[in-house]
């Protein structure tokens, strides 16, 4: 059993207004069956993450995401992974969530449609 | 079709416990699927709050990584290996149930995840993917993943 805000609480600390630095725990619930011997952070845990960090972001603890309009994961991301995560209000509702690191284009990318 | 226990297709692919969420492939072709997951109380696509929505993702990109492999192995060749890598390189039109649905996903409960127009492009794949408890429908997303 996943609580993201449990297992992610470490993102619902107040950084720049719209972004948090991270880095990745290796203990998360994920790494140990994805997969053993190489632990990659996997799309589901991208999503839970990015979903906290716009419930932080906006305040609402009780945000949900009805809709993703488009994710792309584009590298893989592991333990120790510094990352910073960019919010940005699109249109209304839908928000872009990006996961930098170092210099690179995005690792990840969301278009999250938010509700509550 | 015999349903075919997920254990049988663990060493097609890199996932482990806690990561297998699927359990049963039902039904296979080169073109569709489908898988059924049953509902555990202390699996980690569960929160105090039922069934993640996010959970669903993963059921679906397993469903296919399974089926997929069932093709493979059971009509395409048989003396295919494991696969290398299996990745899940983007999703879009992801939608999902409203909460006060999932929240209903309880131990017990057998969800059914089809998996459907699967169409290959080299190393790219992509399909539609639902997950139905029962006639209802509680996810659906057009993915694309990366296998070799």
């Amino acid at each position: 059993m996943i609580e993201p805000a449990k297992v992610f609480h470490s993102l619902q600390e107040a950084g720049d207004c719209l972004s948090r630095d991270w880095v990745i725990p290796a203990d998360l619930p994920y790494f140990e069956g994805h997969f053993p011997g190489n632990p990659i952070f996997p799309a589901v845990g991208i999503v839970d993450a990015s979903i906290c960090v716009l419930s932080s972001v906006l305040s609402d603890p009780g945000l949900t995401a009805p809709v993703i309009l488009v994710a792309k994961f584009t590298h893989p991301l592991v333990p120790g992974d510094q990352v910073r995560i960019d919010c940005k209000n699109l249109n209304g509702r839908e928000w872009s969530v990006e996961w930098i690191k170092g210099s690179a284009k995005p690792y990840a990318s969301l278009r999250i449609e938010v509700g509550t | 079709m015999k349903s075919i226990p997920i254990q049988e297709l663990l060493p097609y692919l890199p996932h482990r416990p806690p990561m297998v969420w699927v359990d049963e492939v039902t039904k296979f072709s080169s073109t569709d699927g489908e898988c059924l997951v049953m509902i555990k109380a202390d699996a980690l696509y569960m929160s105090s709050n039922g069934l993640r929505a996010s959970s669903c993702l993963e059921f679906i990109a397993q469903a296919f990584g399974f089926v997929w492999s069932c093709y493979l192995t059971r009509t395409l060749d048989p003396a295919s290996g494991p696969m290398k890598r299996a990745m899940l390189v983007s999703f879009k039109d992801a939608h999902f149930a409203r909460p006060e649905v999932l929240s209903q996903v309880v131990p017990g409960d057998v969800l059914r995840v089809p998996i459907e127009g699967v169409r290959a492009v080299g190393s790219i794949t992509a399909f539609l993917g639902k997950v139905f408890k029962g006639e209802e429908l509680l996810c659906e997303v057009q993915m694309r993943t990366f296998c070799e």
